[in-house]
């Protein structure tokens, strides 16, 4: 027996770097790809390296998209953070509903967002217009921040309550006992969130910096659209990485500036939920939090109206989504798989991004974990599918070039980075002598794995999952390159309509994508419910 | 074996041998960065006509022209398309330049006028778009509206109240082209540097053009006449102006459609049936009917309502001519715009 | 019989955190060991559970070795239970969840039997359906021990278990630890910072010193 045990653990170390070479590979793979066409041609165009280096005009445009990237993320997670503050402290079954409202546009492509916001202000100037008063521009930086920040609000709850949810309550409470609610949320709440908190902020940094289309509605320039305006232009995919490549420096350095700042922070995971916390906060620090839920109950009804007022009736609408059943089939199906594909490659990569040398809290090999797990988040949609097309349409792959697995594979390659961060910043929370306790009973790993391991991830697999799904189903730069002939996405559909003025029909589909995430989010509750009855059934 | 594995071998051997029999559909795979409003009903149409299978790739506005064409580059060594049918000619050429079409001459290109075709063979060009000037009717009188691109910078319009798409993409893009290769490169650049200091809207595309124009928070602004006759038939306050028509001006730019055969096509033969199929003069005028095409390339005995006349002058530059000018507007357009 | 020989542990170069560790633990018998607080006493239990790898030295295990440099015996398979300073209860299973857990390969009638002995011998009967978050500390610790002695362990490992408890307590869990042990005939290494509670639970009583596990010279109360 111990000649076997010897060769375990000898093979254990191998399968762990296959898993985190996997997880390179799928994180950057693709960069690998756009990276080497770039490189063979710069012999022959060796002046495309300065396009590495942002400077005259393009530096601008940089610093343009640096403050509206970092305006966004710390005005979405601020709010972000009051908004969930006032929902977490909530008590009773209205305040589920309540937050499962706040979260129910998160799939909406900003663009939508931004014609909602749009409709709204040609809405209230008719009425500004009426009372002889001026009326409201929306128009330039100060609007791109505010749809901006508007549409990645529902993420920005989203994670704020899942840091939040996922404190012990007696940690609160012995805070409470000692001190006011405000030296409580500054010195006990907001460091033990902090991991959630730290990489919403990222994210939402990240996907401001890469985001073009918001901008380019209200008038912004910003170095994204140099990109895409190269890369149209051209049409070369290297000279658009090399313009791509600032980005990724940006985003790395600022996933690796959170992680650094993120504090190894163990408590256990409660299970149960214990009745909400019924923290005392001053009456200044109270207005805020209610405006912040104010701000997110804008976020839903003003989109929502804008959009069920433009569906033209119930009819219209059902006729909108019968004809895009199979859309709505090939969406669903995509965004499940890639979802469920981050989810596994997100636990490798968490387990890369969290591990650390045992007693000491530093982590193993972590910034180039961190560098290889964000690449994907800064290459822009198109070069991720042109780099797909040029790894996969080979013989070798046969007919799954072509097949639906290529839409789903795209997603899961620009998505991966949020379900590993998300699952790394859970796995951090986990109190690692619940994990020895396991190792000392472990009669068979796989048991261990999905009766301790598994549900002390839930809330970040959930997370997860969910963002993923959500993201996905707005995916439309990577997905537009490679989804299969004689077969669309919702938001393929929803955006030749855009274009072709038919704004009833954006409006259903537009609806449409927030049914299937309230959908996959009931469904994903479902499973990991009916999961848990079972495990109470086999002990 | 027990039965059940074994029942269950057999149930998968007799569908695989059923799969095998049973007889594969013709397909053909044409991607396109037309409408899906109005290329779609062309292509089932030519799918029941045939009993051939239609597999479609729409391009998107939203993609910035970072779509169709950097996937039939991407797929040059192993073609997936056979039939690449654009909105406009920018794309086409640029992917001929690359090596990603193949010649074919179509019978049908023979009813099209010479200058449609390229000289190499390797695409079409039929029925197009113009570039117009889109005008709120409500908020200027049409006999008062701008006649002339140069009129857009006339002090007494409202900058704020003027909008053009983003000139670095699409038709706009193509426009601006044109305009350098009509007005030569300095004036070219002399007029889109004054344009902008003006402080004239740019917007997001020409679909945004033509909804602020008939919303009325643009007087006018330039878009395409498909957009154009968009607003028109919801019954919009706007109405369409060709530019440059006078004597010596510069004329307005009809942007065709145009179709062409992919290299190396997995199914050639039914993608060149396909090609004849869009070239013909039904499909031109069925595409004038649903409103794609506003100038068509035939006479055709039927015309919409929309646009009421078509214009007297078109842009006496050739597509080459255009084309060749890209480079330079890029240039010139990203220094004036993006920063 | 568990035999510890020479085993060193370091996480930093500069500091080793285990010296030289050796020591032979007689089946049935008990050892306690002393030291304060960052001395290595919680290192040394889990070098001997096998959570962490000796950087030197060897564990052997009835004249087995099941701990050397770079490889240990799974910790599942090395027949021990370990009490940590904290309950370590998994929160999303019951009290009952929770001790079943290390039965996983009995036959359910015996693992049934086992789990009432268990429950009635820490006086849990009442508390099996409970979550550890409505448990009391107290109860909390006897779930542990519980789960600790259910697969009925050859050596049990205390890490200073009556941490936080208040007298009374302390005194009912450290009987109920030691009658526990007897009954199944276990080891015992005991680990702790308080000398009264070291020799109640035995004569013999190392003390970590620099890294290093110090035996009183023999006739002074134990020796290595």
């Amino acid at each position: 027996m111990p000649a076997l045990r010897r060769r375990w653990n000898a093979l254990e170390p191998i399968l762990r770097l296959a898993g985190f070479s996997l997880v390179g590979l799928a994180c950057l793979g693709p960069l690998l790809v756009l990276l080497y066409g770039a490189l063979a041609a710069l012999p022959q165009h060796p002046d495309w390296l300065l396009l590495a280096l942002p400077t005259g005009r393009r530096a601008g445009l940089l610093v343009n998209s640096l403050e509206l990237a970092g305006g966004s993320a710390l005005a979405g997670m601020t709010v972000g953070f009051l908004a969930a503050l006032a929902l977490w402290r909530m008590p009773g079954r209205a305040a589920r509903l309540l937050r499962g409202m706040a979260l129910i546009f998160l799939p909406l492509p900003p663009s939508i967002h931004a014609l909602a916001w749009m409709a709204a202000a040609q809405g209230l100037n008719t009425l500004l217009a009426s009372l002889g008063m001026p009326e409201i521009r929306l128009m330039g930086w100060a609007a791109t921040l505010w749809v901006q920040f508007m549409a990645l609000l529902p993420l920005a709850v989203g994670i704020c309550l899942v840091g939040l949810h996922t404190l012990d309550p007696d940690a609160l409470e012995a805070g409470e006992m000692l001190a006011p609610g405000l030296q409580v949320l500054g010195q006990v709440i907001l460091p033990l969130a902090a991991p959630m908190l730290a990489a919403g902020t990222g994210f939402l940094f990240l996907l401001t910096l890469v985001d073009h289309s918001v901008p380019g509605l209200f008038g912004v320039n910003t170095y994204a659209l140099d990109i895409y305006a190269e890369f149209s232009a051209s049409s070369q995919p290297g000279r658009a990485l090399l313009l791509a490549l600032p980005c990724l420096v940006i985003g790395f350095i600022v996933l690796a500036g959170m992680q650094k700042g993120i504090r190894r922070v163990t408590q256990p995971v409660v299970w149960a939920r214990k009745p909400a916390l019924q923290m005392k906060l001053p009456a200044w620090l109270e207005i805020l939090v209610n405006l912040g839920l104010g701000m997110v109950t804008l976020q839903v009804v003003v989109p929502f109206l804008t959009l069920a007022g433009s569906t033209g009736g119930v009819v219209r609408l059902w006729a909108s989504v019968w004809a895009a059943r199979s859309e709505i089939r090939n969406t669903f199906w995509i965004a499940t798989a890639a979802a469920l594909l981050c989810v596994v490659m997100g636990w490798l990569a968490a387990l890369w991004l969290a591990c650390t040398r045992q007693g000491t809290g530093k982590a193993r090999g972590a910034p180039a974990a961190w560098l290889v797990v964000t690449a994907p988040l800064a290459v822009p949609a198109p070069l991720i599918g042109v780099a797909l097309i040029a790894w996969f349409n080979r013989p070798a792959f046969g007919p799954a070039y072509g097949s639906i697995l290529m839409p789903m594979l795209a997603a899961a390659a620009r998505f991966l980075p949020f379900a590993a961060i998300l699952l790394a910043a859970q796995f951090r929370r986990v109190d690692p002598l619940l994990l020895d306790a396991a190792r000392l009973h472990n009669t068979h790993p796989l048991r261990t794995f999905f009766r301790i391991r598994l549900p002390l991830a839930a809330p970040g697999l959930l997370a997860a999952g969910v963002v993923v799904f959500a993201l996905t189903l707005g995916e439309l730069g990577a997905t537009l390159l490679v989804i299969p002939p004689g077969q669309s996405t919702l938001t393929l559909r929803l955006y030749n309509y855009l274009h072709y003025g038919a704004s009833e029909e954006v409006a259903g589909l537009s609806l449409l994508l927030t049914v299937l995430l309230v959908a996959a989010f009931g469904l994903g509750t479902l499973a990991l419910s009916l999961w848990g009855q079972l495990q109470e059934a086999q002990s | 074996m027990r039965p059940t594995l074994q029942t269950v071998l057999a149930a998968v051997c007799l569908l695989a041998l059923l799969a095998a029999c049973t007889p594969a559909v013709p397909s053909v795979v044409i991607y396109t960065s037309v409408d899906q409003v109005y290329a779609e009903p062309i292509l089932k149409q030519y799918e029941e006509q045939t009993g051939v299978r239609v597999l479609a790739v729409y391009d998107v506005e939203a993609a910035k022209t970072t779509g169709l064409v950097n996937r039939l580059l991407a797929e040059m060594d192993r073609p997936q398309a056979d039939v690449f049918w654009s909105g406009e000619f920018v794309q086409t050429l640029l992917l001929k330049e690359n090596g990603a079409l193949a010649a074919y001459a179509s019978p049908q290109a023979d009813s099209l006028p010479v200058a449609s075709r390229d000289p190499d063979g390797c695409w079409t060009a039929f029925g197009g778009r113009a570039r117009v000037l889109l005008v709120n009717t409500n908020r200027v009188v049409l006999a008062d509206a701008p006649r002339r691109m140069a009129d857009l910078l006339d002090p007494r319009w409202n900058p704020s109240r003027v909008g053009i798409a983003n000139p670095l993409f699409g038709t706009t893009y193509t426009q601006a082209a044109a305009v350098y290769a009509a007005l030569g490169d300095e004036a070219a650049q002399q007029f889109f540097t004054d344009l902008q200091a003006r402080g004239v809207r740019v917007l997001d595309g020409n679909s945004v053009v033509r909804d602020l124009v008939a919303s009325g928070e643009l007087d006018f602004g330039l878009t395409d006449t498909d957009d154009a006759c968009g607003a028109v038939e919801k019954g919009a306050p706007v109405a369409l102006v060709y530019l440059d028509q006078g004597e010596g001006e510069m004329g307005t730019l009809v942007i065709p459609n145009t179709v062409a055969l992919v290299a190396g096509a997995p199914h050639p033969e039914q993608g060149r049936a396909l090609v004849d199929y869009l070239l013909s003069p039904e499909v031109e005028a069925e595409l004038v009917a649903s409103g794609w095409i506003q100038i068509p390339s035939r006479a055709l005995a039927d015309r919409p309502a929309c646009p009421a006349e078509l214009p007297q002058r078109g842009m006496l530059v050739t597509l080459a001519e255009i084309y060749a000018r890209l480079e330079r507007a890029k240039t010139d357009l990203t220094d004036i715009f993006l920063h | 019989m568990i035999r510890l020989d020479g085993l060193c542990k370091s996480y930093d170069r500069k500091l080793p955190v285990i010296r030289d560790a050796s020591f032979d633990l007689p089946d049935g018998s008990a050892l306690a060991i002393l030291g304060p607080s960052g001395s290595g006493k919680t290192t040394l239990l889990r070098l001997i559970a096998g959570l962490e790898l000796p950087d030197d030295g060897t564990i052997w295990r009835d004249g087995e070795v099941i701990s050397e440099p770079g490889w240990a015996l799974a910790p599942h398979r090395r027949g021990m239970g370990f009490l940590f300073q904290s309950p370590a209860l998994w929160p999303h299973m019951t009290v009952a969840q929770n001790i079943r857990f290390g039965l996983a390969g009995w036959a359910r009638p015996a693992a049934r039997q086992r789990l009432e002995e268990l429950l009635a011998q820490t006086g849990l009967e009442a508390l099996s359906d409970r979550f550890p978050h409505q448990l009391s500390g107290g109860e909390a610790r006897r779930a542990a021990l519980a789960r600790a002695l259910a697969p009925r362990p050859a050596c049990l490992l205390m890490d200073e278990p009556l941490t936080h408890l208040d007298a009374d307590l302390k005194q009912e869990m450290l009987a109920l630890i030691l009658s526990s042990a007897a009954a199944a005939r276990a080891s015992l290494v005991y680990v702790t910072h308080d000398p009264a509670e070291a020799e109640v639970v035995s004569a013999r009583v190392g003390r970590m010193e620099a890294g290093r596990l110090v035996f009183p010279p023999a006739g002074e109360g134990g020796a290595g």
